[in-house]
């Protein structure tokens, strides 16, 4: 393949033989035949046996959003010594530190390594590669690529940011101990109600005072602590990634839902999601960390759009996933109003429905207006359940704590 | 690894270097040559390739124009090839300066083979055209002939 070199080359040759006819001048001839011969050194300098393979190393698949990669590049060359371009694929939205090419001559045998930093500075997956090796004489004259196709795939987590104790009822609970208060009688440290000692009842739990008051044994009952099982609805529907305020509308939202399932899972509960928008797709409600792994995989590859409205896919999806009376987390920028269809089907069917209100400050008019519009949903959905009107740049967590209707005690801020 | 600022080191020495050679031609040449390095100075412009290589091709056709059977004249020819030959180099290694590594240790040899082989070329064809067309070369630069010839020898050498 020639290239913009040969192309500077060929122009030279030209206007100066041109000049030389003009001018009627013998001496140009000289320059004439010297470029001739310079552009045909170069062009038989490319080695005809061009033998080379590469490997990538990457020191992790998973990471974080800020989070830095080290890539190491391994080209081995088993055919002639070649002097060769060397230059890694990496995606445009990914922050290159270091060049993540080389320019070099790779002897017979060779085996040469590089190291290339990149950080992360979007959620999503990524394919690393392939490497691409451009052989070409020193003048840049001709070159050959070769595209070696070895590939890295590597994911990208929101960012979570979970600062907070989430303590919130439920109505249903599942027969596991957890952290959410239930009907029943446990264990708990929550106390219940008084009881007459029968025999085989703790003796830790008698109540001396009121067993004095009463004249005869008494003994506390407490409430039993079990988990919940929940579903994390993320709306997307009615976004685009064209300006910036929704981009960091979605990008909010993401991060909330990945604190928000953290939590809940760091407190034994089943956690399950559903992904509105451009990318729709959910998870069965399941527990532990190979449940946030899963939560956090779907949450990389959340994107804006509208295929279906919320109302159909939920009402569809969740008496599926969870059963009547579980919790569901329908955190929303509150774009679609579709949202208010799908809340009131799902208290229907006996769910307890909190709607997130993701809100980012702007001082553009635009969205103040976009905003009136939105507050009209909020207005709506407020009449048949929990709204809480959460401040993208702050906790989740305390936003939801901070609503005294869902607190079960006074929230308290982990440093 | 090195920096790419070695490079454009070496191309402004070069460039001071040929202003020793038009010493007697001074007025003109000084003021490309210092366009040429306060370009090098004021690095990665938009157009800086391409006006470096406009003005190292019209030195290169002012001194070949202006053919002598002198040692500065084949000096002034054989730089102006050079400087030539070095900016297609550059632009053909820095151009995309910020995506790659260059591993100069190793181009450094080929450069200079290249570099010599331009000396090789240039030299022997202007003083073959120059006996052929009755300009009669003096002993002295058939001397300096023979020495570069020698020293393209050695490159070729250092290269197997």
């Amino acid at each position: 393949m020639y290239t913009k070199q040969f192309s500077i080359f060929i122009i030279a040759i030209i206007s100066t033989l041109l000049l030389a006819i003009i001018l009627e001048e013998w001496k140009l001839y000289l320059v004439v035949i010297i470029l001739i011969s310079e552009l045909f050194f170069s062009m038989i300098n490319i080695p005809e046996n061009i033998d080379i393979s590469a490997n990538i190393e990457i020191n992790g698949e998973r990471f974080y959003i800020n989070d830095e990669a080290a890539i190491k590049v391994l080209v081995h060359n088993k055919g002639d010594t070649v002097f060769a371009k060397i230059l890694l694929n990496i995606p445009s939205n990914v922050l290159a530190k270091d060049p993540h090419g080389l320019i070099t001559i790779l002897k017979r045998n060779e085996l040469r390594k590089f190291d290339i930093r990149i950080k992360f500075i979007e959620r999503g997956k990524y394919e690393i590669g392939p490497v691409n090796i451009i052989v070409q004489d020193i003048l840049g004259t001709i070159i050959k690529v070769i595209s070696i196709p070895i590939i890295k795939k590597v994911t990208v987590f929101p960012l979570i940011r979970s600062y907070g104790i989430l303590d919130l009822e439920a109505r249903r609970t599942g027969p596991w101990p957890g952290s959410i208060i239930s009907k029943r009688l446990g264990t708990s440290m929550e106390f219940h109600a008084l009881k007459d000692y029968i025999t085989g009842d703790d003796v830790r739990k008698i109540n001396w005072k009121a067993s004095a008051r009463f004249r005869r044994l008494i003994s506390n009952e407490y409430e039993s602590e079990n988990v919940t099982d929940s579903i994390i609805v993320i709306d997307a529907n009615n976004l685009t990634s064209k300006t910036e305020y929704e981009k960091r509308t979605l990008e909010a939202c993401v991060s909330g839902a990945a604190a928000l399932s953290y939590e809940l899972l760091a407190q034994g509960n089943r956690v399950g999601l559903i992904c509105l928008g451009g990318m729709r797709n959910w998870i069965k409600p399941g527990f532990g960390k190979r449940q946030l792994l899963k939560i956090l995989y779907m949450l990389a590859e959340v994107k804006p759009g509208k295929e279906l409205p919320a109302d159909q896919v939920l009402l569809l999806l969740t008496p599926y996933m969870i059963k009547s009376g579980s919790k569901i987390f329908f955190i929303s920028p509150l774009m679609d109003e579709s949202i208010i269809g799908a809340v009131e089907d799902l208290i229907r069917e006996g769910y307890s429905v909190i709607v997130i209100f993701a809100l980012c400050d702007s001082s553009d008019l635009s969205i103040e207006i976009l905003n009136l519009q939105r507050n009209i949903i909020k207005h709506n959905l407020l009449q048949i359940s929990n709204v809480v009107t959460w401040d993208c740049e702050t906790n989740i967590i305390k936003a939801l704590m901070m609503n005294t209707k869902l607190s079960r005690r006074r929230y308290h801020v982990q440093h | 690894m090195y920096s790419t600022s070695k490079l454009k080191i070496l191309l402004f020495i070069l460039l001071l270097i040929q202003i020793i050679f038009w010493i007697d031609n001074i007025s003109l040449m000084l003021s490309i040559f210092t366009t040429q390095a306060l370009l090098i100075l004021t690095i990665n412009k938009k157009y800086f390739y391409t006006i470096m290589l406009i003005l190292s091709f019209s030195v290169l056709i002012y001194a070949t124009l202006n053919i002598e059977t002198s040692i500065l004249s084949i000096l002034r020819i054989t730089s102006s090839y050079i400087v030539y030959t070095l900016i297609i180099i550059m632009i053909n290694l820095l151009k995309e300066e910020k995506q790659y590594w260059i591993d100069l240790s190793k181009l450094i040899p080929k450069i200079f083979f290249t570099i010599g082989i331009i000396i090789l070329f240039s030299v022997s064809i202007i003083l073959l055209s120059a006996s052929t067309l009755s300009i009669q070369p003096s002993y002295i630069d058939t001397i300096i002939l023979i020495i570069l010839i020698a020293i393209i020898l050695a490159l070729l050498a250092s290269q197997t």
